[in-house]
């Protein structure tokens, strides 16, 4: 019998596939009988099937309702109409198949179409409400302003949200015909009463009521609401069933407050669907204000909300004007950086759907402001704006702005004091100063590398990162002072000089001092042997190996080499000498020895490149046949020199070379790594790199 | 037949641009908001430059800058605060807690395993109280902006597969990276500049540091439109980008135009979208010229700022100096900016490394934070900091009193987050006393993705693309939003 019953039912879901039979049928038929009148050709016999196919159609769609009405989907209270309208309409049909029987009955036979006609479409239009919904054709859904609905300050939970989801998800199970569990969940009061199991609620710890309980149990657990095979709950849904609870808003059917507590609001916002009912942009209307220079983004798809920026500078009033018209659509409005002002602010509060507002870097003041108030503004930026305290303390009265950033405005600190206490994260006011700390700026670089000039030298210096350096320098060596000579134009040495620069800014700490040797060439040099070999390839980057053989002619020919690093190419490295397993020894005939004073060494030290500062330099002079020695100079390994970084260094040693034609320069290699910690690298032996040996 | 009609619709769009007589410069607005398709019914959904119809709903987040940690930054000496394995120091990490963890080549022949808290102060901050140690003295200061995730988890145990894992969502190279994705699914903010910029530093705690391959910021198998632009430091940002001596503006620009002329007649016969891809490269190049220099020329920024940023702001190349730059870009709408400082990898040596690693990014990464949130942008982008993976609770090498290394740790490490809706002054998940395994809250890579992608709107199961006739994702089968981490 159970089974019988369920096919009757299922057979029942075929009624509204079965329906469209008379109705195609009728009107076909209803065709004919005009074109026989008409056309004046006797078509009865196609008539009278007609008529009979279509009564026959329309017996069995209406027993088929009949199936479907067992469903108890509808409630038999909305199915009414329709039923009444079916029935009259299988008697009408009916009769036609009787009237076009009985002979001479022509006009009542077409009235009596007209009046199956009729009922067709009553009993049409009735069961199209019951599928789709009263105002499935309603005009204003389609060709009306939508009006946006608002969430008002208090709700019905039970009746706008809970009955709503209980009767989309749960009460196919939990009614009067059908209550699993003895639970029903068609009204509050069977509601609170309960099922099998119990109360629904626990009153004392409403989270772990049964309710609660089952929709969170995971999937697969048994006794998870709604069961599996059935629609489950959203995750609103559900977050809205827990607050009702855990809130203790079920104890009462009633209406609930809703505060500005962000968090019920917006899930009651996604839940009934509100405030996402604004009609779509026209699109030309968006192609113009592409045109104007507004960048449009949608909000998400489907909600008919956008975002627009201003990506020009030079706004003017027509375009924020000809913006209204999407003033519905628009949520967020980007007007940073642009000619925006206070006259212009005043059609912004046609925008009433506009959350975020973007005002920094524009020429807006306090009068601004005034046009916000009773907006539902959510965050408001007016950094580098000249609003006060007084205007934004009134707009965050009149706004219930949960947002403000306002860096660099011309409120004063005590302002700044009161807004603060006004929330916390209510405004921001900027924190540039959490981590300011005096800096030092960085010495002038000079521009040249080569720093060996014939007559004279222009010396200019690289600009500096941060503006407005002043840079002050000496070229006698003693230490430049803020009294020193300014830097301004490139400075043109005549004469061998040490230049001393320091970069000097007010509310900075001064530079370190840069110093820089520039070398006259006075050309005491002529003539040099360089005495230890240099017959090791040198590896500059991976499986890239030249010889300095026959290099020889760089460290005299005053001329700096390029700025080496690991991986420079062999051109530049060839601008140096390399020596490896050797000291570096030189013999120089010299003239004029009188008038040299110092002999400087131009060097190299990069790790990666295996290059490291000698360990010693010494001078020798020949005097008979025998070299003597004249200075010599210990160099300390450098304190923590980057593995990376080249180090260009210059030697200098003193000098009185009177009476000698003949000097002989030894660098001293360290062979080895050295064994302090950075320089402890398990490489065979060192080298030394040398670019220039300088007589002045 | 999707595809037929993809290049269908490509020709249709071609001659739309050509008859309305916008020539090339139309590509410009076309790329901003395509008016074709904005003529049609449902226009909306292309409302934006993006491929897909995106977002999927309304985003939190409009930009992100990913500061990325290469080498793997030691999350038991910044974040996450073991006193157990101070007290038992030495102690040989028991196989009930290693359960069997794949090792690198480098520690696998170690006998011992024996385990080390840090040598550094670990203290509570902020109102939310979360656990920063004595390296990171400016993050300590912001840290109720900051969002912590202790129970980050990978799979990879290596630089590189862990890199691109994070990434493009794949340990093997080859697909799109994820500010590629970002810039496929979402389009760009900017005609001006890319959508997806890439800044290097090298670190100074490693002297020599892992590598970093171009590849990392590859568009894969998407269009090469959405490929990260590696902006240099010094004269020449972008290399080969200005114009060769003798070349005017003016000759470059009908350089350009004859030139799109051919590739387009190209286009006609072949239908190749990789052309098209290429005159808009081309074009994005010639506003570069401009709009680059502009971006990378910190001479506008006032004093406080650079002093806020720390010494490094001024000199190039510097993290600090990368990070004022980002912030410089976001300000310019470019949607997502990626950073990488590498030398995180302290196998050895690790305070001595780790003391100058964290200097050189405390400062930058606190600066770079706060300023975005005093302009308000913090709002709306998101900043992320994390390296690929963690590193050991054991010591790797010898353990002594002032010296230790650890290895790589794929199991537990820490990153934090920033604005972009995610939620502030929160510390997420929890690894046991070893700070080895994870006990509450795990996340997975994918689950950081999809998180990320959520903020910007994106449903990661719904942003695919199509490829060798499968649909990929950055998640790929994988990642759960973690819903916890967001602040509503």
């Amino acid at each position: 019998m159970e089974t019988l019953f369920e096919i009757v039912k299922y057979l029942g879901k075929f009624h509204p596939l079965v329906l469209h039979l008379p109705i195609g049928s009728l009107l076909m038929t209803f065709l004919l009988v005009v074109i026989s009148k008409l056309q004046k050709s006797s078509l009865e016999k196609a008539i009278r099937i007609g008529v009979d196919f279509s009564f026959f159609g329309a017996l069995t769609a209406t027993i088929l309702g009949y199936f479907l009405s067992l469903n108890d989907t509808y409630g038999i209270e909305n199915l009414k109409p329709h039923l009444f309208a079916g029935l009259i309409t299988l008697f009408l049909t009916f009769s036609l198949c009787i009237s076009h029987r009985l002979q001479g009955k022509e006009n009542l036979f077409i009235s009596l179409f007209v009046m199956t006609l009729i009922a067709l479409s009553i009993t049409g239009h009735k069961g199209a409400m019951i599928t789709h919904g009263e105002d499935y054709l309603a005009p204003e859904a389609f060709f009306g302003e939508p009006q946006i609905e608002k969430l008002k300050d208090s709700i019905h939970l039970y009746e706008k949200v809970v009955s709503v989801i209980f009767e989309d998800k749960c009460v196919s199970c939990h009614n009067a015909s059908k209550s699993k569990n003895n639970l029903r969940l068609d009204s509050y009061d069977l509601m609170m009463r309960g099922g099998n199991l119990g109360s629904l609620f626990d009153t004392d710890q409403p989270e772990k009521g049964l309710l609660v309980k089952y929709i969170s149990l995971p999937m697969e657990d048994k006794l998870h609401m709604p069961p599996k095979n059935k629609a489950q709950l959203s995750d609103n849904e559900k977050w809205l069933l827990n607050h009702w609870v855990n809130s203790g808003a079920y104890r009462k059917s009633t209406y609930t407050k809703i505060d500005d507590e962000d968090l019920l609001k917006n899930q009651l916002i996604s839940f009934l669907g509100l405030e996402k009912k604004v009609k779509q942009a026209r699109g030309d209307v968006l192609v113009k204000l592409v045109a104007m220079g507004f960048r449009v983004n949608p909000n998400a798809i489907g909600d008919n909300f956008l975002k627009a920026k201003f990506v020009k500078t030079k706004l003017k009033s027509e375009h924020i004007k000809f913006l209204t018209k999407i003033k519905q659509q628009l949520v967020e409005l980007d007007l940073s950086n642009s000619s925006f002002n206070d006259e212009m602010a005043s059609t912004l509060v046609d925008f009433q759907n506009l959350r975020v507002l973007r005002l920094d870097r524009t020429a807006i003041s306090d009068k601004a402001l005034s046009y916000l108030y009773g907006t539902e503004l959510k965050v408001l930026n007016i950094c580098n704006t000249s609003v006060t305290f007084s205007g934004v303390s009134s707009l965050l009265k009149f706004t219930k702005l949960k947002k403000v950033y306002a860096w660099n405005t011309a409120i004063k600190d005590e302002g700044k004091t009161q807004l603060s206490a006004l929330g916390s994260g209510l405004i921001n006011f900027g924190t540039s100063n959490l981590f300011s700390e005096k800096l030092s700026l960085r010495a002038p670089e000079v521009n040249s590398f080569n720093n060996i000039f014939d007559d004279s030298i222009y010396v200019s210096f690289e600009k500096h990162q941060v503006k407005n350096i002043k840079i002050r320098y000496t070229t006698d060596g003693s230490e430049p002072n803020k009294n020193s000579t300014l830097y301004m134009d490139p400075i043109k040495l005549n004469n061998s000089s040490i230049l001393k620069a320091k970069s000097i800014k007010e509310g900075w700490l001064d530079s370190e001092t840069n110093e820089v040797m520039f070398f006259k060439n006075d050309n005491y040099v002529i003539g040099y042997k360089v005495k230890s070999k240099t017959n090791d390839n040198y590896t500059i980057s991976h499986k890239v190996d030249f010889s300095f053989n026959g290099n020889e002619s760089v460290l005299f020919d005053n001329k700096k080499g390029a700025r080496v690093y690991k991986g420079t190419s062999i051109e530049d490295a060839r601008t140096w000498m390399g020596f490896a397993k050797n000291d570096f020894v030189a013999e120089v005939k010299i003239r004029d020895s009188e008038k040299v004073n110092f002999i400087t060494l131009s060097m190299l030290e990069n790790l990666d490149m295996k290059a490291i500062f000698p360990k010693r330099i010494e001078i020798y002079g020949k005097s008979n046949d025998r070299w003597l020695p004249i200075n010599q100079l210990e160099i300390d390994l450098q304190d923590h020199p980057d593995d990376r970084k080249s180090y260009f260094k210059e030697f200098t040693l003193a000098v009185n070379l009177e009476g000698y034609n003949e000097v002989k320069i030894v660098a001293v290699n360290h062979f080895k790594f050295p064994k302090a910690p950075v320089y402890d690298r398990k490489r065979k032996y060192s080298w030394i790199f040398i670019d220039e040996v300088i007589f002045w | 037949m999707e595809e037929l009609n993809k290049y269908f619709l490509n020709n249709n769009r071609r001659h739309f641009l050509k008859n309305i007589g916008f020539g090339i410069g139309g590509l410009a607005l076309g790329s901003m908001l395509d008016p074709f398709n904005l003529s049609d019914s449902n226009g909306m959904s292309k409302l934006h430059s993006g491929s897909l119809p995106l977002p999927h709903f309304a985003p939190k987040a409009k930009r992100v800058i990913y500061l990325f940690q290469s080498g793997g930054p030691s999350q038991l000496d910044l974040f996450d605060y073991k006193p157990y394995l101070n007290k038992f120091r030495g102690m040989d990490l028991p196989d009930s807690i290693r359960k069997g963890q794949r090792l690198t080549g480098m520690t696998s022949n170690q006998s011992k395993f024996p385990v080390t808290g840090s040598l550094y102060d670990f203290k509570q901050y902020g109102e939310s109280r979360a656990w920063v140690s004595s390296l990171m003295p400016n993050v300590s200061k912001i840290v109720d902006e900051l969002c912590f995730v202790k129970s980050m988890h990978t799979e990879a145990i290596n630089h590189d597969p862990a890199i691109t894992f994070f990434q493009t969502g794949s340990q093997q190279p080859g697909r799109p990276s994820i500010g590629s994705w970002m810039s496929y699914g979402l389009g760009s903010l900017n005609d001006n500049l890319p959508s997806f910029i890439v800044l290097l530093s090298t670190g100074n705690g490693k002297p020599q540091p892992q590598p970093l391959y171009s590849r990392l910021w590859g568009n894969g198998f998407l269009s090469s439109l959405h490929q990260g632009v590696q902006f240099r430091s010094g004269k020449d940002p972008v290399l080969y980008l200005q114009n060769p001596e003798g070349v005017t503006k003016e000759e470059r620009r009908k350089m350009l135009d004859h030139l799109a002329e051919i590739n387009e007649a190209q286009e006609k016969s072949f239908g190749d979208s990789e052309i098209s891809s290429r005159i808009s490269n081309y074009e994005m190049a010639y506003r570069m010229q401009t709009s680059v220099p502009d971006a990378m020329d910190i001479s506008e920024e006032p004093d406080h700022i650079l002093r806020m940023y720390g010494k490094n702001s001024y000199k190039p190349g510097t993290y600090a100096a990368n990070c004022l730059l980002a912030r410089r870009l976001i300000e310019k709408d470019v949607r997502f900016v990626q950073l990488y400082h590498t030398g995180w990898d302290q196998h050895d040596n690790l305070p001595s490394q780790i003391t100058r690693q964290a200097e050189d990014v405390d400062q930058g990464t606190a600066a770079l934070i706060m300023d975005l949130k005093q302009r308000g942008l913090l709002e709306d982008t998101l900043v992320i900091w994390g390296g690929e993976f963690g590193r050991t609770n054991y010591c790797q090498g010898k353990l002594t009193d002032i010296d230790y290394g650890r290895d790589h740790h794929p199991r537990s490490f820490t990153i934090f987050m920033a604005g972009g809706g995610i939620k502030p002054g929160f510390s997420y998940g929890e690894t046991d006393d070893f700070g080895y395994n994870i006990v509450k809250n795990p996340v997975h890579v994918h689950d950081l993705q999809a998180t990320i992608l959520n903020q910007f709107g994106i449903d990661h199961e719904r942003m695919t693309y199509k490829f060798q006739g499968r649909r990929f994702r950055l998640t790929d089968v994988h990642g759960e939003v973690k819903k916890e981490l967001l602040d509503i």
